[in-house]
């Protein structure tokens, strides 16, 4: 068709498709991006002349950097949490003969499907029994709640193409169970974990919806961004989102990248 | 079927005794009432059918699985409960189960590491256990970097350089190919004879088991058919179903017209006058119900057809030229034809032509049937 002679046959409108779903997909954050370098103190089209001065000013801004703070330990500490709760769900998922374990999983990705506001909500109303928790350990516990699916999910996979007979093997050999887990399972499993730790990192970093509900009179970054875009369209937003939104785009691609490359190792294994 | 005759009594210390173990899965009978030892040093293959419970006994005796009822010693006395980074006993898995973020020399050492021996006595364990392998060299390599001889080598010293009890080891060479898989054989057998290793081996290739054993016990739905000597269950098949699985058998049914240790004449269907064979395993009486074995090398063609004495007659059927000898298939009946290797000159022409086929008494015997179909439990 419209493929050059004598090379493989590669149609146009293939290349086209696929820069134009990127550009869907990327579009606004690349707005985002350019806004962060437009001089004017109101954002606005045309962008004339570019500067970083607003990334300065945002890094020096105490209320930004708090909530910057804010969102990265409760990010930190949530996704650990689901990391770790989700090793032990996912070796009994995908190790153990549980009955219903097809509903089990059907159900594991419930706090992800229903609807966030539906979830913030139901937290809001929970904590009402403990209203001490509303705050930073309440979005941590809101976060960990929602990553925990992902990162069962994305260890389950792993384990699952875990071969059985390396545990048997090590507990042949005389290593305990615990042992049979340091020595075997965690150095095996360690990319998928350092998986599900980035995804769950960036998951919770970027939430707001949930955070907002139980977040009380805690500011996660992009609860302060909200606040902030509800009085004035400040450049320093941009600057700062931008800061993340790299830094974000970066941690997930390795993540994948690193899931990818175990998942080869696996069908090879 | 359990009432094969007890096996000559090991008089070398025992390291493995399987004392009556029953494993049952919900209706499923794995293995049914089995009861064997293997002496020090012995190597003893489990061969069967892939089902057969040969695996789940394997498995038993490792502490993976706990029997539903029966009891398991080791040298040290029963093991029931005993879980199994406590059990004295070794694996080589079927897919090595090599551990692939360490070398060759670590998953050597792993056991050891896990007993708690010092790292200098693990290096020097570990190099003898190279040396020994062939592996000299190799013990800093990945184990991705080895080739599936190598690695299963490795699997093996893993689960040597521990000096168990017993080394299960659970169809070891079933990965390798062909060739690789002779040659493992000889070196398997080597090694196990120079560090003087007891072996419960586990496989379904019959050639694997006759070359390696010392003894074999042929398996078969959760019972052990037979345990003997290579050459007893070859040659002395207690039952059909030893005869027909191990290697190629010709089955004539009959019923016992007189017993005349070590003779039994045998009256069938199929022959003339009453044929002659050996009595192998349980007594026969007159009027039991038997099939005589004769192996396709031991069954002799007389191309005149005129042979009476402890032949059968019928039409050659089809003659098939294999190299050293040439399978000649003699239609007896509707529903029996048997098979004899002769020389590739003396066989007769596929042509249907009328032969008797005959053999010495000495070289078939008889097991018991049921009466009713003498085919039963056969493929």
């Amino acid at each position: 068709m419209t493929g050059e002679p004598g090379t493989r046959r590669r149609p146009g409108w293939l290349l086209a498709h696929t820069v134009l779903i990127y550009l869907f997909f990327y579009l606004p954050i690349l707005t985002i991006f350019f806004f962060a370098f437009d001089t004017k103190p109101i954002p606005g089209w045309p962008i004339d002349t570019l500067t970083v001065r607003w990334f300065g000013e945002g890094l020096q801004d105490p209320q930004l950097l708090e909530a910057l703070w804010a969102s990265f330990w409760i990010a930190i500490v949530s996704a650990t949490l689901a990391t770790v709760m989700g090793i032990p769900a996912a070796m009994a998922l995908a190790w153990l003969p549980i009955p219903g374990k097809r509903l089990l999983m059907g159900v594991i990705l419930g706090p992800i499907i229903v609807p966030p506001m539906v979830l913030g909500l139901g937290l809001l109303l929970l904590f009402r029994l403990a209203p001490d928790l509303l705050g930073a350990i309440g979005v941590v516990i809101a976060h960990t709640t929602l990553n925990v699916c992902f990162s069962t999910l994305i260890l389950y996979s792993r384990l699952l193409g875990f071969r059985r007979s390396l545990l048997e093997a090590a507990m042949d050999l005389g290593a305990t169970e615990l042992r049979t887990f340091r020595e075997v399972v965690l150095p095996l499993a360690f990319p998928a974990i350092g998986a599900a730790f980035l995804l769950a990192f960036t998951g919770s970093f970027g939430e707001f919806i949930v955070a907002w509900f139980v977040a009380g009179f805690a500011r996660t970054l992009p609860i302060e961004i909200w606040t902030w875009l509800r009085y004035i369209l400040s450049p320093k937003v941009n600057a700062i989102a931008t800061l993340i939104m790299v830094v974000s785009i970066t941690l997930s691609t390795l993540a994948q990248l690193w899931i990818i490359r175990q998942a080869r190792a696996t069908a090879r294994g | 079927m359990a009432a094969a005759p007890p096996p000559p009594r090991p008089t070398r210390e025992i390291a493995v005794t399987v004392d009556r173990v029953t494993k049952r899965y919900g209706q499923t009978v794995a293995v049914d009432d089995v009861s064997f030892e293997v002496a020090q040093g012995e190597f003893v293959t489990l061969l069967g059918p892939s089902g057969c419970g040969k695996t789940t006994l394997l498995r038993l005796i490792s502490g993976f699985i706990e029997p539903t009822a029966g009891d398991i010693r080791l040298h040290e006395g029963s093991v029931l409960g005993v879980p199994p980074y406590r059990r004295n006993t070794s694996m080589v898995f079927q897919d090595y189960a090599l551990f692939p973020h360490r070398t060759v020399a670590q998953n050597i050492g792993f056991g050891l590491r896990m007993r708690g021996v010092p790292p200098a006595a693990i290096e020097r364990r570990v190099e003898t256990m190279l040396e020994l392998l062939n592996l000299s060299g190799l013990g800093g390599r990945r184990i991705g970097a080895i080739s599936g001889g190598q690695a299963q080598r490795v699997a093996l010293g893993r689960a040597l350089v521990v000096e168990p009890a017993v080394l299960l080891l659970d169809e070891p060479l079933g990965a390798l190919d062909l060739k690789l898989r002779k040659q493992m054989q000889t070196e398997l057998k080597g090694i196990q004879r120079r560090v003087g290793a007891t072996f419960l081996y586990v496989t379904h290739d019959q050639e694997e088991a006759l070359t390696m054993s010392d003894r074999v016990a042929v398996m078969s739905r959760g019972h052990i058919e037979q345990l003997d000597a290579p050459l007893d269950v070859y040659r002395r098949p207690a039952n059909p179903f030893v005869a027909d699985f191990i290697g190629e058998a010709n089955l004539i049914p009959g019923r016992v017209a007189a017993v005349a240790p070590p003779l039994v004449r045998v009256e069938s269907e199929h022959a003339p006058a009453p044929l002659t064979a050996s009595v192998a395993g349980p007594e026969v009486k007159p009027g039991d119900p038997v099939l005589i074995v004769v192996r396709p090398e031991d069954l002799h063609v007389d191309r005149t057809g005129t042979r009476t004495e402890n032949a059968v007659r019928g039409r050659v059927r089809d003659v098939v030229f294999s190299g050293p000898a040439t399978k000649v298939v003699v239609e007896v009946g509707p529903a029996l034809s048997l098979a004899a290797l002769v020389r590739p000159g003396e066989a007769p022409a596929a042509d249907g032509a009328a032969v008797a086929v005959w053999w010495a008494p000495e070289d078939a015997v008889v097991v018991a049937r049921a009466a009713e179909n003498p085919q039963q439990s056969l493929k």
